[in-house]
């Protein structure tokens, strides 16, 4: 029997190609005599359209058959746009990492964000003289390491995918080396984010001495057959709120927001945009995973939890966005209350009187919205990472307030429309991806008869629209006219463009073929185990 | 075509955004020639539209669609039915006019050493109002009539906000405010419809299915839906205790801005009721006819008071408006067909005959930069053929038999006769105001000698209407006389959808009661046979 | 006493009182480094809590997950002071009450 069987290669394939890119960078950069940067970014574009390309066409059986040799006949690696009706499933690694639809989906939405913000980031390292190839390998790693997250199986899986993506991200988040803040906000998310971990392995022990098992599919067997043992439920319980307090720090729901608005402000603008985007939409996927393969246990009290959590989280983003100067640190309040609107879902699964078709509906919707939402700060930490760059004077770090975008349509008219758009969408203004997000969030909860927190919902969207139509009036609005500065076309590099521009257009169009993906969401859900 | 029409102005958005941006002292003719061209386009094809369109088809015809979504319910398509067709044609129309006058204002500005201000985003605003207006009047789609509705905002902000007058920070902010706090309740009421419909597959297309799955849902429910919709819609009509957007939105917005405000956009309110809240919610509408039909004849003698107070034309003509639409809300909640024929065509009158005056308010105003009444006078002596057609624009305006705005109250009157005749003396009385304010306008700023204002205006530059400007206004006149002459070519087109939907509503109204007294009677021999039991 | 006849509680109580002290430690302690070892002291009673269900459950997976968490624990602490050195270059403290850059 060999150690390594080439279901778990297939089983790991994108993921393999980001680290392998990593690698190849690593080797390059210690052999080559004349190594450039440039290369490193040329590396690990490759390496993440390959397992972007991968994630959307899947692989078919005679592809795999031509790379692994006849040892991977009869599999098929799915991808989003062909194979998501075919059900297939690959448990690798003795069933401590599965590919399956939901994790491929998440797989899918995770590469393609990381491809969008690499795209930014040369252009915004080179203007800080911080270029280093290294850069790249932290990004790599990390991308690699939320798919080790989303496609875990395994408590411990859970763990050490989060850690792999959370330790190049601390580094990431101080990457700004010889600025303060950058390097307070890279301490305190080391802190905390260690801080959580270690949360949410005290949970996986419990859980482990509940149920006997890490597998995840092995724990939700035993739920659904002969159950927790009654003396064992409530080390169960605490064990799974102690795991979803570890994840929900990443989700950055309401108690557990502290880090968010100072690191999401001191770390590199580009850096934030990972964090936003990438962490989220792969913690928000975990949370849900956990709720509906481990949730049926934990009873009404702690669903009660969950909703209470959901509305401050809500309240407290959308009130405390309200009264911030910093741009930045406005959109970083306001990922908590979007964290809280993604939050309504996870009750869906444990409280749902219609069964289990809702269920999917709710876990299509969340796919939706989180990855709605990632391609939104995306774009807008993206645009603002550009602005700071265009703004600074005598290469101090400068953080852009609501006065820097004064008349900003004049001088940067790209830039402008831009950050209006991502604003927009975050506001939910029709017909950007934001609104559908919203309005599948909303269908959900209204056929589930969760009225309360659609109305919550809605009240904080309309608070939200506030802060957000301020942005754009800020943009576009000259109260004092003739402060005409010179004009600065926005990125000044070919791949920024290509980014903003396709995170643009999608922004616009992907509310319209929601059906689409939204469908193939749905579908994912229902082959979860 | 019909997507033709409705695209073609955000195309020329994306042409325009591909082009370099100049600073020069003269308005750029490309930028006027690219919009110009869009708006003809879809002028053009909605007339082809309208040679297709069928006067005896009662249901959406000429659909067109694109992206359909079983899965949320929101189908991209496109249709037009006799009650969006008028408005529709209206709007492809106005829109040319309000582009090309906007033009000739800025050469008129320019000759006064006032600099073109970022014209790139001008026209692209005034292109994407053009295709929101066009959408919300084509939608099929509830979803899809509230993404184009909400769209409508952002042009209209930015025309407002940048391009408007002193006090433009704070209309713009109450405009927003306002328009978008109504439509929050309007999403709201769309989304909700899901929630209650029990067989779960409703689509958010406007069909006969909807509104019958509607009348089957719970009686509190119809009534919180009802209100959903419609606080969205008188927000945006204005009645009156919302209308104090109004006058402040019309004083700040540039002359273009005020031609569209008043010529379509209103009207998104008031066809939002007729296509939404009367079908939808017969059974709702018909408790609340005597409240809303108050609602309109006070706005109507409210709007016509403040109208004869106000110094400033441009707002005297904004409380005009509210005094007009009051009528278009007694018409339509009159519940018979002639009251609400004549509300469609005063919606249109509305539209040609407000227009038309702001149009001339922003011509004089682009020379003399007020608009303070007291300043005018003897305007006739100065600018002849300007007097003339502001008399003509006037006098639809208070709806002098031969122009269209008589055939549009005379029908309303009718109409509200017919249900409310009490409400109706009091309407009347907002004739009389009409006239009066109205023609007391038209005293002060043309009769009499000329003002001393008027005359140093006069060394500086010509009073007198130029040719460009003297055509935008001819298609307007044509419009008024035509109709006043031949309203039938209007009414014709609406007719059928009239109908069917007042008959539709009956229906339902008898279903009811049947459905209710059959459950009385059952209560009733369920009681008897407990009784005899006993 | 035989180490097999020890009931699962106590290490249990032990566990969670070492995590207890560690959480103590990150919240009352001032010198970052100090807050670490704190972080350090969670992980490795975790570890303890593995090893008991482990032998509890007869299984290896909790024997072999503290394998994992110790090797993660060496990659942040590697991380983790790197991180500190590059804050005591930048703000010459390694207090946590000083770092304050930010506000709001």
């Amino acid at each position: 029997m060999s150690f390594f069987q080439v279901t778990d290669i297939i089983a790991i394939f994108p993921h393999l190609i980001l680290v392998s890119g990593a690698l190849i960078i690593l080797i390059l950069q210690i052999s080559l005599p004349r190594y450039r940067t440039e290369s490193a970014f040329i590396i690990s574009i490759i390496a993440v359209t390959i397992s972007t390309l991968i994630s959307i066409f899947g692989l078919s059986s005679e592809a795999l058959v031509s790379i692994f040799g006849q040892g991977a006949s009869g599999l098929t690696y799915s991808g989003f746009l062909i194979g998501f009706d075919k059900l297939s499933k690959i448990s690798a690694f003795s069933g401590h990492t599965i590919w399956n639809a939901y994790s491929g989906l998440y797989v899918f939405g995770i590469l393609s964000c990381l491809l969008l913000t690499l795209l930014f980031t040369p252009k915004i390292l080179k203007d800080i003289n911080l270029n280093l190839s290294e850069a790249y390998q932290m990004i790599l790693y990390t991308g690699a390491g939320l798919l080790f997250f989303v496609t875990a199986n395994n408590l411990i899986m859970i763990f050490i995918g989060l850690e792999l993506a959370s330790l190049p991200l601390f580094v990431l988040a101080a990457w700004d080396r010889k600025n303060k803040s950058a390097n307070e906000a890279g301490m305190k998310y080391f802190l905390l984010g260690v801080f959580s971990v270690a949360f949410l392995l005290l949970g996986s022990a419990l859980l482990y001495g509940a149920s006997g098992s890490m597998n995840l599919l092995d724990i939700n067997g035993l739920i659904e057959g002969t159950g927790i043992s009654t003396d064992m439920k409530r080390l169960y319980s605490a064990g799974l709120i102690l795991v979803l307090v570890g994840i929900g720090f990443k989700v950055a729901l309401f108690p557990f927001h502290g880090w968010v608005a100072d690191v999401y402000e001191g770390s590199l603008t580009i850096v934030t945009a990972f964090m936003a985007g990438l962490v989220k939409i792969a913690s928000v996927s975990v949370f849900y995973k956990l709720m509906i393969l481990l949730g049926k246990p934990m009873g009404e009290p702690i669903m009660l939890t969950i909703i209470i959590l959901s509305v401050l989280s809500m309240f407290y983003g959308n009130f405390t966005a309200l009264v911030q100067t910093n741009i930045k640190r406005m959109f970083a309040f306001s990922s908590i209350s979007h964290a809280g609107y993604m939050a309504a879902l996870f009750v869906i699964p444990n409280t749902s009187r219609t069964g289990y078709l809702i269920h999917a509906e709710a876990s299509g919707s969340l796919f939706f919205y989180a990855w709605g939402y990632a391609l939104g700060s995306i774009l807008v930490f993206g645009v603002i990472a550009y602005l700071e760059n265009i703004t600074k004077k005598n290469n101090d770090r400068v953080q852009i307030t609501f006065e820097d975008l004064k008349g900003l349509s004049k001088r940067n008219p790209i830039s402008a429309f831009l950050l209006s758009m991502g604003s927009l969408s975050f506001a939910g203004i029709p017909p950007l991806v934001g609104f559908y997000g919203k309005f599948y969030l909303l269908r959900v909860l209204f056929k589930e008869n969760e009225i309360f927190l659609a109305l919550m919902v809605t009240i904080n969207s309309l608070i939200g629209v506030y802060y957000y139509a301020r942005v754009v009036f800020n943009c576009y609005w000259d109260f004092e006219d003739e402060k005409s500065e010179e004009k600065s076309f926005a990125f000044k590099s070919v791949s920024a463009w290509i980014s903003g521009i396709s995170l643009g257009i999608l922004i616009l169009i992907i509310g319209i073929f929601s059906d689409f993906i939204v469908e193939r969401a749905m579908f994912a859900s229902l082959n979860f185990r | 075509m019909l997507t033709l029409s409705i695209i073609a102005p955000l195309l020329a958005v994306v042409i325009i955004s591909l082009l370099p941006s100049s600073q020069k002292d003269k308005p750029n003719k490309l930028l006027m020639y690219i919009s110009m061209a869009a708006s003809i386009i879809s002028m053009i094809a909605s007339f082809v539209i309208a040679g297709q369109f069928s006067l005896e088809n009662e249901n959406f015809q000429l659909t067109e669609t694109w992206f359909l979504s079983s899965l949320s319910g929101i189908n991209w398509s496109f249709a037009l039915d006799g009650l969006s067709f008028g408005l529709y044609i209206l709007t492809a129309v106005l829109f040319p006019l309000g582009i090309y006058y906007s033009y000739v204002s800025l050469e008129i500005r320019s000759k006064q050493n006032e600099k073109p201000h970022r014209e790139k985003l001008f026209w692209s605003s005034l292109l994407i109002l053009e295709t929101s207006v066009l959408g919300v009047f084509a939608a099929q789609n509830l979803i899809v009539f509230y993404v184009f509705w909400e769209l409508m905002l952002v042009p209209m902000v930015l025309l407002i906000g940048i391009w408007g007058g002193k006090n433009r920070k704070y209309a713009t902010i109450k405009f927003f405010i306002y328009t978008f706090g109504g439509s929050v309740f309007l999403i709201f009421g769309i989304i909700a419809i899901l929630f209650f419909n029990t067989d779960g597959k409703l689509s958010f297309d406007i069909t006969d299915n909807l509104i019958m799955s509607l009348n089957n849902f719970p009686k509190h429910i119809k009534h919180y839906l009802f209100w959903a919709f419609i606080i969205s819609f008188i927000i945006k009509i204005p009645a009156f205790p919302v209308h104090t957007w109004l006058p402040h939105a019309h004083t700040e917005a540039p002359t273009v801005g005020s031609v569209i405000l008043a010529g379509v956009l209103l009207k998104m309110g008031t066809y939002g009721i007729m296509r939404f809240s009367l079908p939808f919610f017969p059974m709702v509408s018909k408790i609340y006819t005597n409240f809303f039909m108050l609602i309109g004849v006070i706005g109507i003698i409210y709007g016509a008071w403040l109208a004869w107070a106000q110094t400033d034309v441009k707002k005297l003509v904004a409380y005009s408006s509210v005094s007009h639409m009051g009528y278009i809300i007694l018409g339509m909640f009159s519940g018979n067909i002639i009251g609400l024929s004549g509300a469609y065509m005063q919606m249109i009158n509305h539209g040609i005959s407000t227009g038309l005056l702001f149009l001339l308010v922003g011509i004089i105003y682009d020379r003399t930069h007020t608009r303070e009444i007291d300043n005018y006078g003897g305007l006739a002596k100065l600018s002849p053929v300007y007097a003339i057609i502001f008399m003509i624009a006037t006098l639809s305006s208070v709806g002098l038999p031969g122009t269209n705005g008589f055939v549009g109250e005379f029908l309303i009157l009718i109409g509200t006769f017919l249900t409310s005749p009490i409400i109706t003396v009091f309407a009347v009385t907002g004739v009389i105001f009409g006239a009066v304010y109205m023609l007391h306008l038209y005293k002060q700023v043309f009769w009499g000698k000329p003002s001393e204002a008027l005359l140093k205006v006069k060394e500086k530059i010509s009073l007198n209407i130029t040719f460009k400007e003297a055509i935008i206004t001819v298609p307007f006149v044509i419009m008024i006389f035509w109709l006043g002459i031949k309203p039938g070519l209007l009414l014709d087109t609406t007719k059928a959808v009239l109908q069917k939907n007042i008959s539709q509503s009956q229906n339902i109204q008898t279903n009811m009661n049947i459905g209710e007294n059959i459950k009385a009677v059952d209560k009733k021999e369920n009681i008897e046979k407990s009784g005899e039991g006993s | 006493m035989i180490i097999s006849e020890i009931p699962m509680s106590y290490v249990l109580i032990l566990t969670l009182l070492i995590f207890s002290i560690g959480i103590v430690g990150v919240l009352t302690r001032k010198n970052i480094i100090v807050i670490f070892m704190s972080v350090e002291l969670m992980l490795n009673s975790v570890n303890l809590l593995f090893v008991g269900y482990a032998r509890m459950w007869k299984n290896l997976e909790g024997e072999m997950a503290v394998f994992f968490v110790m090797a993660v624990a060496a990659a942040e602490a590697a991380v983790g002071l790197a991180l500190v050195i590059s804050i005591f270059r930048t703000f010459h403290t390694v207090d946590i009450t000083k770092i304050r850059e930010m506000k709001g």
